[in-house]
């Protein structure tokens, strides 16, 4: 039985309410695990049932839905969800190497570059953005922004 | 009572309120105006500079903020045919066909000055109700506090969009967050693995920023394009303030708007896309010419406009009285209230009733302003909406991350809104009911300290409370009408989305 992303995230769910009411009955005072045990009963519960409808579905096939993902729309909004993810968790990465600004800076300047825009529109939404952050926070607001471990590392 | 109004108005004697109340006007009109940059996602984005500041500055900002962001979605739903908000919807059923028709300058005057009509008009709704309300909040005890919360809960779980299963484990799972940290009364460290960070539980503006933010900039990022198309243009304002007048001429139809706004707005989880939907479907009913509508009608405009603001003071008092937030963006304002240590919840009807007069102020002046600031400017203003959404998405991650580093200065925090940032990405992709997700989240401290002060005074009596029963019927009723209306949607082949 091939299974849809919903149906993940059931299991994932499941297995996490599994391991919250273990970890919940090894807990000291009766207090502390009351609120543990019943929610995560209670998502174990109503996630259970969600999944056996969500297979139940798969069984018996909706009208009017849609049969086929593999289509070429759908690997096209497959690729651009895996490029976005990809642009974020490169920001994320960046912001711990070399701190805010500098990540901010890098950033906005490739991605927008890479999204088809000219050197000029990048450039001028970069320092758009890094000059309202470090403005805002840095001078205004006396804020020490992350300066990353890179940074760190050189005595920044 | 006229000593707390009086206190209300002396607020606007205050240049700093002034000032911030006017910030959050501005920002909220062109959020509004930005397809895909909305009032939730502006107030989410504030959340973190609530702890640098005062209550005074930083409440008229976001009331006044989420109060105006509606109206500026109209302008884009009128000129671009593109809702502004999902809750400008039902307004280009007829406000674009208006434009199209050559009367641009008329639906948006219409449009502005019945979002305004609804936004003043409720508030007057508010404070007749109040002699009736703060009573009633008074009597109010620890026990029906933890019921109230289940009310809550149930209400944006069950009548929020999509699934009702989905729904309700969302508001558990928001429960079950917050859990994290150091048990109140025991003390006792709970699911933090051993790391310090976790003592304390997750911090409200990670979570927030990770679970709205996040997901709307990675919907930016993978959507891209140009959010809008070549609008309609407006010529002079002679036409704009017809549509205005159109307004008075059509203030029945207005009043009654207002009603079904504040209504949906006083009930938490039905949400405001409801109300401008129900406000158009009666003025289509109850109207001589009901196969006008969708060709362009100024009474199409009128209807969801005025009922999308109206939903906001009503809204406004639940989130108040209750602690309960009426609508999506009134979680961020509860998050906020929490945050400057002010807890809602009946003392906001009896200690602090001149600072919850003074908001409901704020939403008749942010109206009174937002609408006249965009009626000479709304055609200018769509051009803004013509900004790609790929611009936008690093613009709003940046922020949205500088945002979260900023609320403690920890960069954990910023580790924490990525992982909560890739749930609601997935959450949202599966149809998961994230306003019940944050509710749970920001409610679950007060959920847990009230079952225990409930337990300690009354023991377990305390289930046999009449606000228990009272909530059990409430709760059968609820889960009925979901149950009968999702048979319904089955058996005419459609699905019906209640929110």
């Amino acid at each position: 039985m091939k299974l849809t992303g919903i149906s993940y995230v059931y299991i994932v769910i499941l297995a996490v309410m599994v391991l919250v009411i273990s970890l919940s009955l090894e807990m000291e005072h009766f207090s502390s695990k009351l609120l543990p045990l019943v929610l995560g009963g209670f998502i174990l519960a109503l996630t259970a049932v969600a999944f056996w409808r969500e297979l139940k579905a798969k069984v018996r096939p909706r009208i009017g839905a849609v049969e086929d993902e593999t289509d070429g729309g759908g690997r096209q909004q497959s690729r651009n969800h895996l490029s976005a993810a990809a642009w974020m968790l490169g920001f994320f990465v960046a912001i711990h190497l070399v701190g805010f600004i500098l990540a901010i800076t890098l950033f906005v300047l490739s991605y927008t570059k890479a999204n088809g825009r000219n050197w000029l529109t990048a450039i001028v939404l970069t320092i758009f953005t890094t000059g309202i952050i470090y403005f805002l926070f840095e001078r205004v607001l006396g804020v020490d922004l992350y300066r990353g471990l890179l940074l760190a590392a050189l005595g920044f | 009572m006229l000593e707390a109004f009086a206190q209300a108005v002396l607020a606007f004697g205050d240049a700093q309120f002034l000032v911030f109340m006017l910030g959050g006007i501005v920002v909220g009109l062109i959020a509004g105006v930005i397809p895909g940059l909305n009032g939730l996602m502006a107030t989410a984005l504030f959340l973190p500079f609530v702890f640098i500041l005062e209550p005074e500055q930083a409440l008229p900002f976001m009331v006044a903020l989420s109060s105006v962001s509606v109206t500026g979605g109209s302008i884009t739903a009128v000129l671009l045919n593109i809702p502004g908000q999902e809750t400008n919807a039902a307004t280009l059923i007829d406000g674009f066909p208006m434009a199209q028709k050559g009367e641009a300058g008329r639906a948006l005057g219409a449009a502005l000055m019945s979002s305004m009509f609804g936004g003043i008009i409720t508030v007057f709704f508010v404070f007749f109700m109040l002699p009736f309300v703060v009573p009633m909040v008074m009597s109010i005890r620890s026990p029906d506090m933890f019921f109230i919360i289940i009310l809550g809960l149930a209400f944006v779980g069950v009548l929020g969009r999509g699934s009702m299963l989905k729904g309700l484990i969302s508001g558990a799972l928001g429960l079950l967050i917050s859990l994290i940290g150091y048990q109140m009364v025991t003390a006792v460290p709970r699911f933090t693995f051993g790391n310090a960070y976790f003592y304390d539980g997750i911090g409200m503006v990670p979570f927030a920023l990770g679970l709205f933010a996040i997901p709307e900039a990675f919907t930016l990022a993978s959507t891209g394009g140009t959010i809008a198309r070549t609008g309609v243009i407006v010529r002079g304002m002679a036409s704009v303030w017809e549509g205005a007048k159109d307004v008075f001429r059509h203030w029945k139809l207005a009043l009654r708007s207002s009603i079904i706004g504040y209504i949906v707005g006083v009930v938490p989880g039905i949400g405001s896309l409801s109300a401008c939907f129900l406000a158009y479907g009666q003025a289509k009913q109850t109207s001589k010419n009901s196969e006008k509508y969708g060709t362009g009608i100024v009474e199409g405009v009128i209807a969801p406009e005025t009922a999308n603001n109206a939903v906001h003071a009503g809204a406004l008092l639940t989130t108040l009285a209750l602690g309960i937030p009426g609508s999506s963006v009134m979680t961020f304002l509860l998050a906020a209230f929490l945050m400057l240590e002010i807890i809602p919840g009946p003392k906001m009807m009896t200690e602090h009733l001149g600072l919850s007069l003074n908001l409901f102020l704020v939403i008749i002046v942010a109206n009174i302003l937002g609408s006249f600031i965009l009626m000479p400017l709304a055609p200018h203003m769509a051009k803004v909406s013509i900004i790609p959404a790929r611009i936008l998405a690093p613009i709003v991650l940046a922020f949205a991350l500088v945002g979260v580093f900023v609320y403690r200065g920890f960069i954990m925090d910023v580790n924490v809104a990525i992982v909560v940032g890739a749930m609601g990405i997935a959450l949202r992709k599966f149809g998961f009911n994230r306003p019940a997700i944050f509710l749970g989240f920001i409610l679950g401290s007060l959920f847990e300290k009230y079952l225990f002060i409930s337990l300690q005074t009354e023991g377990l009596q305390f289930i046999f409370r009449p606000s228990a029963l009272a909530t059990l019927l409430i709760l059968v009723a609820l889960f009925g009408y979901r149950w009968i209306s999702e048979i319904l949607s089955r058996q005419f082949g459609r699905r019906r989305h209640i929110s």
